[in-house]
């Protein structure tokens, strides 16, 4: 099991677009890997596509950081493979999510307010 | 063709221990699973392409990553002994100047060439006489000859 280091949230900030989709998924719920990896291809429309060494290693940072933590709870039996591993969000996740949604969204207005942005279409 | 999951398994060694102890279960069923859903020569090249290079730069990241944990928890770990480091530092330091003295004497005295032009003609004779061999085992004369 990974070491856990708990950090601030600010120490944190600005988050690598994975971990921050990452996070994104977990807060609706417990993923294993593959599930996260896949949510993430569709929430991006195929854009963001990680590997799978990415994607662990990206893992096994948030578990040291205490973004995330491994969930012990199963799914039924049989839907359940042993071999995978649930993570859910942390209370620090959580808050270090919300803090970078505002950066963005500092950063989009801050752009909006320089380039005048058209609207979506 | 050689099994696609014994080749990717071979590749999973190159992480570091820990991690691959930690992670490699759940890489090794993702790697299936994605196989598994792709079909044709084609797709399945790219597969392996992408596959490959994402193991080509998160087999360096993690090594070097464990690396940095090694290094800062033996920094932090030699801070909290100050004088058990100081005595090893010492000790490394005599024993690196103890050898680059002993190397600095055989080096002038065995190893490097002496500072004549042509040393390896340079021959010692002493003590024989006239008719008997010497020390170098040859008469005057033949000892004139080889020099």
């Amino acid at each position: 099991m990974a070491k856990i280091k708990r950090s601030s949230v600010e120490a944190l900030l600005p988050l690598p677009l994975p971990v921050f989709h990452m996070l994104l998924g977990l807060s609706e719920g417990e993923r294993h890997g593959y599930a996260l990896k896949r949510e993430i291809l569709q929430r991006t429309g195929g854009k963001l596509n990680l590997g799978s060494g990415a994607l662990y290693g990206s893992i096994n940072k948030m578990l040291e950081q205490g973004l995330i933590e491994e969930s012990e709870e199963r799914p039924d039996s049989h839907l359940d493979d042993e071999r995978r591993r649930y993570y859910r969000i942390t209370a620090l996740g959580r808050r270090v999510a919300q803090a970078e949604a505002v950066r963005l969204r500092q950063l989009v207005r801050l752009a909006e307010d320089s380039l005048g942005l058209p609207e979506p279409a | 063709m050689a099994d696609p999951h014994r080749i990717y398994r071979w590749f999973l060694r190159l992480y570091p221990a820990r991690f691959r102890e930690e992670y490699g279960t759940p890489l090794e069923r993702q790697f299936v699973d994605e196989y598994r859903e792709i079909q044709g020569a084609r797709p399945r090249a790219r597969f392996w392409i992408g596959a490959v290079t994402d193991l080509a730069i998160s087999i360096p990241t993690e090594i070097l990553h464990e690396l940095s944990q090694d290094v800062g928890y033996a920094v932090r770990v030699y801070r909290r002994r100050p004088l058990s480091t100081g005595l090893a530092l010492m000790a490394l330091a005599l024993a690196i100047g103890a050898t680059t003295g002993v190397f600095s004497v055989v080096n002038a005295l065995l190893i490097r060439s002496l500072p004549f032009r042509d040393p390896q003609r340079l021959v010692e004779l002493q003590g024989f006489r006239l008719g008997t061999p010497g020390a170098a085992g040859f008469t005057p004369g033949e000892a004139a000859r080889r020099i």
